[in-house]
């Protein structure tokens, strides 16, 4: 045998366990989402082929639209807060007036640590309404107390802020490990005439950063377009569908109505979204960086 | 690693008393920035000690005034919570240990080997790690179904532990390692598979423990697949358990309390020890390349 073949062989059996899990437990569902979507359904069994018929349903469905908006708004008010904050507090652990980085940047990154549950459960107690934490601080000091998850103008972005303090750790320290590639030489050169501070921000650190922010960008966005379980437990979906988020509407409709065609339709709906705003959102930064 | 200066001081910040103003200034807004994290975290293992009715007094204590273990005891024992822990450390462990074998063995063959194929295989293995999970959990939920694995540790397990994360992952860091290596062992007369086994793998020890910790928090952490896959109690991770417990006994936040510092202790525990590597391996995903 030849000794190339024989390397092919040696290859394709070292990939060969994770590419067929990946087939059979990733690209097959995909495929399957697509094919369901397609066919009405009656039960467990697939039913007709009925085309574009869950689709159309869904674009004239006034809970999809809403959860799109809740989706859409989510994601607005998250992104920037996530994005900046964690580009500011890794600006802040890496200057060099910080005399202790370490435990900052351990202090930060531990709400990450917790789980989903427990984030909920600690949450829920301190924006309890009569008896949290927050609202007893915020009345001691004169603000008026807000009813945080169980008003629908306060709820969403009572979502929005207990996610940011449960990833801006993470992120920032992806903006750190960018920040610590920028060599040393450039902000002495940059003291050397004459621009510190923001001058150096703006022109060595910002243009150094664009891959790294590049990538941030995408993953936020991804991520916050496909929240579910904390708004599951948290909220449900509530008060009034005001954070009834895209992801719970494809659950509802797949695990407690059983419409697995129509909820497989939102899912791919959903899915070309995301791969739409991915490719749209690199596309862009490419084209701002040359 | 560098930081935006050193120590020594360039032409306008000879003042010292300037320079000083800074760092106060930074000192005291990250100090700041740090107890605002962490007090709701202290809040809930404080609170985890307490009895269920000082949970939410005021002024709040940091440090419980009549401190009690009841509140874990009553979890652990009375409501089976050992039984949870148990399932979510077998699910954990399941996942990682397979996880990182077979991610090491792809992530070799794509950094090391050529065969055909290999840029497409590739690239579609990433592309799927972009494809959210809602997208693709009702079909999963149906095949799983049909394999009969619902309910079970293999349902729990296989289906969500075949990702293009890990091997992503590992090349990175395989790339990086010099070929001359593979060029020694391949004059000792080692063939490509003796080269991944006897050498990549003890280099890349610490990376794969990185990524097999990463897994297990990951995995430790979840919900949905969980919550679409089970329906006993027998079976119930750790995070369900929290969840179902809420339904029931909410209003009792000593216990709720004791339950997610509970959950919480393995992946706080993990971060601690493993503080560097973890560290280490999410800035890694950060790089390009």
């Amino acid at each position: 045998m030849k000794s190339k073949t024989k390397e092919y062989i040696i290859a394709y059996l070292l990939i060969a366990p994770n590419t067929v899990g990946v087939v059979f437990f990733v690209l097959l569902p995909i495929l399957m989402a697509i094919r369901l979507s397609l066919y009405s359904q009656e039960g467990f069994t697939l039913g007709q082929f009925i085309g574009l018929g869950n689709y159309r349903n869904l674009f004239g469905d006034v809970i999809w639209w809403n959860s799109m908006k809740v989706t859409f708004l989510y994601t607005g008010m998250l992104l920037p807060l996530l994005f900046l904050g964690s580009l500011g507090l890794a600006v802040l652990a890496n200057t060099r007036f910080l005399k202790f980085q370490k435990p900052f940047r351990t202090a930060c990154f531990s709400p990450y640590m917790l789980s989903m549950i427990s984030v909920a459960v600690v949450w829920m107690a301190l924006l309890n309404p009569s008896r949290g934490l927050l609202n007893r601080v915020l009345s001691r000091v004169g603000i008026a107390p807000s009813q945080w998850l169980a008003s629908v103008h306060t709820a969403l972005p009572s979502i929005v802020l207990i996610n940011v303090w449960w990833y801006v750790g993470y992120y920032m320290i992806i903006f750190l490990g960018g920040l610590q590639d920028i060599p040393q030489e450039y902000y002495e050169a940059a003291r050397i005439d004459g621009a510190g501070g923001w001058k150096a921000f703006w022109f060595i650190t910002l243009p150094l950063l664009k891959p790294t922010m590049a990538f941030i960008a995408v993953m936020l966005t991804i991520v916050s377009f496909n929240v579910f379980d904390i708004v599951y437990v948290m909220t449900s979906g509530g008060p009034a569908r005001a954070t009834h988020v895209a992801a719970l509407f494809i659950f509802r409709q797949g695990f407690e109505f059983l419409r697995f065609s129509y909820a497989s339709a939102s899912a791919v709906v959903l899915g070309a979204m995301m791969l739409v705003f991915a490719i749209v959102q690199l596309r862009f930064l490419k084209t701002t960086y040359t | 690693m560098s930081r935006e200066g050193n120590t020594e001081c360039s032409p306008e910040e000879d003042l010292n008393v300037s320079r000083t103003i800074k760092i106060i200034l930074v000192s005291v807004g990250a100090a700041m920035v740090s107890i605002a994290v962490l007090l709701p975290i202290v809040m809930l293992f404080s609170n985890s000690f307490k009895y269920s009715k000082d949970v939410f007094a005021f002024p709040p204590q940091i440090i419980p005034l009549h401190p009690t273990f009841s509140n874990f005891i009553d979890i652990f024992i009375k409501y089976r919570f050992l039984r949870y822990f148990f399932n979510s450390f077998v699910v954990s462990s399941g996942v990682t240990i397979i996880g990182v074998i077979v991610s090491s063995m792809s992530a070799y063959s794509f950094a090391r080997l050529r065969f055909p194929g290999k840029n497409v295989l590739f690239i579609g293995m990433i592309s799927t790690m972009m494809i959210p999970f809602p997208v693709i959990i009702i079909p999963l939920f149906l095949i799983v179904q049909r394999l009969g694995w619902m309910d079970t540790y293999y349902g729990l397990i296989l289906p969500v532990t075949f990702t293009g994360f890990g091997t992503f992952f590992l090349r990175q860091f395989y790339i990086t390692l010099p070929r001359e290596l593979d060029e020694a062992a391949v004059l000792d007369g080692c063939s490509k598979f003796q080269i991944w086994y006897h050498i990549f793998i003890p280099l890349s020890r610490s990376m794969m423990i990185v990524l097999g910790l990463l897994l297990f928090i990951f995995r430790w952490n979840d919900f949905l697949w969980a919550l679409a896959l089970t329906n006993s109690d027998r079976m119930r991770v750790i995070q369900l358990a929290i969840h179902a417990f809420q339904g029931q006994y909410g209003s009792e936040w000593g216990l709720m309390m004791a339950a997610a510092a509970s959950a919480a202790v393995p992946t706080v525990a993990i971060f601690f020890l493993f503080q560097k590597y973890i560290i280490a391996g999410i800035k890694m995903t950060g790089l390009k390349g």
